[in-house]
């Protein structure tokens, strides 16, 4: 009876670290954050007021907030369909190695263990230096200036770049996805006379189906919460062209002195990535072997 | 059974590690437990330029000469600003910081009481009045120890004006002649950040639309317009007329690739703050440079943004000892014989009575400040949110080609759009 009880309740007191640090770390800073959304606060008076939904009508009228969800919808649209595309490609195509493997995989992950903001600075002289140079070889009136200085391909550049590093992990657990699809069922294919695709479409596509929505949950909600990328390579510029929603809450939280209007913006970017998340987990579970 | 209660332990223990863990510190004192009456306090210092900091690391290891019991420690990272006002949010008040004393923010942390009031200390008569008179808060009182002054100019490299025979212009006109000189010889008349448009706006602006500060300030508060103001619509011609002799990958160019560029010669003339002149002699010891202002239509027009740089404050917040640390602190900064040596090894101008600025190619520019017009910087008259709002507003203007009438529209909508209602 005791032991019994003693050992239902270790397993409990093992959840129980985690339970406190998540419980002190995020559930309670995300219902301070929530109640903070409802105030006049500025982040720097010692007092401030209950003002209702008054700071989710302004977002509602603020052309700036719904120009930056645009920017992010688009930042993390490219960036989804770069980072799957690329990642299942390489990894089909790191798998088929027959040499060098471990070499290879390890070349591809390194961009993985670089930090974002290392790398932003290092693509910005990039552009800045080589681009221009090729431009005016190429004689090519687009690429005369570093692409980060114009409003239409500013945007684009910064997801190349974020993609450039955020393919190595994908690409990761896409090889482990595809190193569980038995070999027999590949046999049995092309005994059949299937064609490579169709390998690919009926047997490979099935069994990487649960590995998908890992990556693409990981994707979207690295798209959407995007900051140190834009921050660092633009600013948010130029004209707000990259100015994603991560930025624009930093921007007015710490430099406009709107605290609470910032909050008002996380809420609502909380909420569209739990119901993307949900929607999404929903549509993948159905298909694929589990 | 055995098992299950090893088990139980080791989760009991794993859980006491994270409480200890989550526990907060609260013994007194510090790392020199072996001087106890020793004290360490942090000092937050925004400006990250290396000969600011360089100056500043120097005068704290003479500080510590004489008080062997305090210890500074110098605290500097990357986008200050933001990072101290998240710091005033959370509560966690650098017991010693510097900021900028003229601007709305500073006043609205004074106004909650989160900052130690200076005003009857003796150092205050140290400083030039003309600054001092920029950074009173609402309440009249003095918050901070200003130390030096900034400003917007033009930075020229004085080999290329000799070779090329070409004097300093006094009037915009002049000024114009100037860059045709020099982008007739094959050389960048003038290099522009406009990328980092921010401070490039606020030298032009001030410079060619006397009062449009206030203009600004009168739209934030819901009164008149910019769209339709002469003085405007020439400063937006004049903005863009400069573009024209400009480094052609302009809007791909920040402010440190601006000043390395000037620094290797690559360009005549460049707006620069004075907190350029560290970098540009760390990345070209040996290039001569000197400043004026950037002209208006007559000398008698020119007016200068000028403002208090990063100034001395403490928090109230702070333990009292702490607080009387920094004070020693401010006490011995203010001292003319350290301010001295502060400026000569930071190289920016001083203003703490009985100092003299060692770098004579820019003492045109300092007399002219002292003499001429002068305005502080956007933030101490508008909101900094709407300030940085125009930037890209301005960015906007330029990039689109828009006609200036456009941009001033454009400019009434920003300012009204992140207005305070």
């Amino acid at each position: 009876m005791i032991s019994k009880f003693l050992e239902r309740s270790t397993y409990f007191l093992f959840t129980l670290p985690a339970v406190i640090l998540y419980t002190l770390f995020f559930a309670y800073a995300v219902f301070v954050g929530i109640q903070y959304s409802f105030t006049d606060w500025n982040g720097i008076s010692a007092q401030y007021n209950y003002i209702g939904f008054h700071n989710y009508i302004e977002l509602w009228n603020n052309p700036n907030f719904k120009q930056s969800l645009i920017v992010t919808g688009k930042y993390a649209g490219m960036l989804v369909a770069g980072v799957m595309i690329l990642s299942l490609i390489l990894a089909l195509s790191l798998n088929s190695l027959k040499k060098f493997q471990t070499f290879t995989k390890s070349v591809y992950f390194l961009p993985a263990m670089i930090s974002a903001v290392t790398i932003s600075l290092i693509w910005d002289q990039l552009f800045v230096r080589v681009i221009p140079p090729i431009g005016e070889a190429l004689n090519v009136a687009a690429l005369f200036q570093s692409p980060l200085a114009h409003p239409k391909y500013a945007l684009i550049a910064v997801v190349v770049v974020n993609i450039w590093q955020a393919v190595a992990l994908p690409t990761l657990i896409f090889i482990a996805g595809l190193q569980s699809v038995p070999s027999e069922l590949y046999e049995a294919g092309r005994i059949d006379g299937a064609s490579t695709f169709n390998r690919f479409r009926y047997i490979t596509f099935p069994y990487l189906m649960p590995t998908i929505t890992v990556n693409m949950v990981l994707a979207i909600k690295s798209g959407i919460t995007s900051f140190d990328y834009a921050y660092t390579l633009t600013g948010g510029g130029p004209i707000k062209s990259t100015n994603v929603i991560g930025i624009m809450i930093y921007n007015d939280a710490f430099q406009n002195l709107k605290f609470a209007m910032a909050n008002a913006e996380s809420v609502i970017l909380f909420i569209i990535i739990a119901v993307l998340s949900f929607i999404q987990i929903k549509i993948s579970s159905k298909g694929g072997v589990h | 059974m055995r098992k299950s209660a090893k088990l139980s332990i080791i989760a009991v223990l794993l859980l006491s590690l994270v409480l200890t863990a989550c526990g907060k510190d609260n013994a007194p004192g510090n790392e020199n437990s072996g001087k106890s009456d020793s004290i360490k306090i942090e000092f937050f210092q925004q400006q990250g330029e290396e000969a600011i900091q360089n100056a500043y690391r120097k005068v704290i290891a003479d500080f510590t000469k004489e008080y062997p019991n305090i210890i500074i420690d110098m605290n500097t990272v990357p986008d200050p600003v933001k990072v101290l006002t998240s710091r005033f949010a959370t509560n966690d008040i650098p017991p010693l910081f510097t900021d900028y004393p003229t601007q709305l923010q500073f006043k609205e942390k004074v106004k909650n009481g989160y900052i130690e009031n200076l005003s009857d200390q003796p150092f205050i008569k140290n400083i030039n009045q003309k600054y001092l008179d920029m950074t009173p808060a609402d309440d009249g009182g003095y918050y901070s120890l200003p130390y030096a002054r900034n400003y917007m100019a033009v930075y020229y490299n004085i080999d290329l004006f000799e070779q090329n025979g070409v004097k300093i212009p006094t009037t915009y006109e002049e000024f114009i002649e100037v860059c045709k000189q020099f982008q007739s010889k094959g050389i960048t008349p003038i290099y522009l950040p406009l990328k980092d448009v921010g401070h490039t706006f606020q030298a032009t602006n001030i410079a060619f639309a006397p009062g449009g500060v206030e203009e600004m300030s009168k739209v934030a508060n819901g009164e008149g317009q910019i769209e339709g103001n002469q003085v405007f619509l020439d400063f937006a011609k004049k903005l863009k007329e400069l573009t024209e002799y400009a480094n052609k990958d302009a809007f791909g160019v920040s402010n440190q690739m601006m000043q390395e560029a000037f620094a290797n010669g690559q360009a005549a003339m460049i707006i620069s703050g004075s907190y350029g002149r560290g970098n540009i002699k760390l990345a070209n010891p040996d290039l001569k440079f000197g400043a004026f202002p950037l002209p208006n239509d007559t000398a008698e027009t020119t007016t200068v943004l000028s403002g208090v740089n990063a100034s001395l404050s403490i928090s109230a917040k702070a333990k009292p000892e702490e607080k009387e640390a920094a004070l020693t602190f401010l006490k011995y900064l203010a001292r003319p014989e350290v301010a001295q040596k502060w400026s000569d090894v930071s190289g920016e101008p001083s203003i703490i009575n009985g100092t003299t600025y060692g770098d004579e190619p820019l003492q045109p520019l300092l007399d002219f400040i002292d003499n001429g017009n002068v305005h502080d910087w956007m933030s101490s008259k508008i909101p900094s949110a709407i300030v940085t709002e125009l930037y890209a507003t301005t960015q906007g203007y330029l990039i689109n080609n828009d006609t200036p009438e456009q941009y001033l529209k454009n400019i009434d909508e920003t300012i009204k759009l992140n207005a305070v209602k």
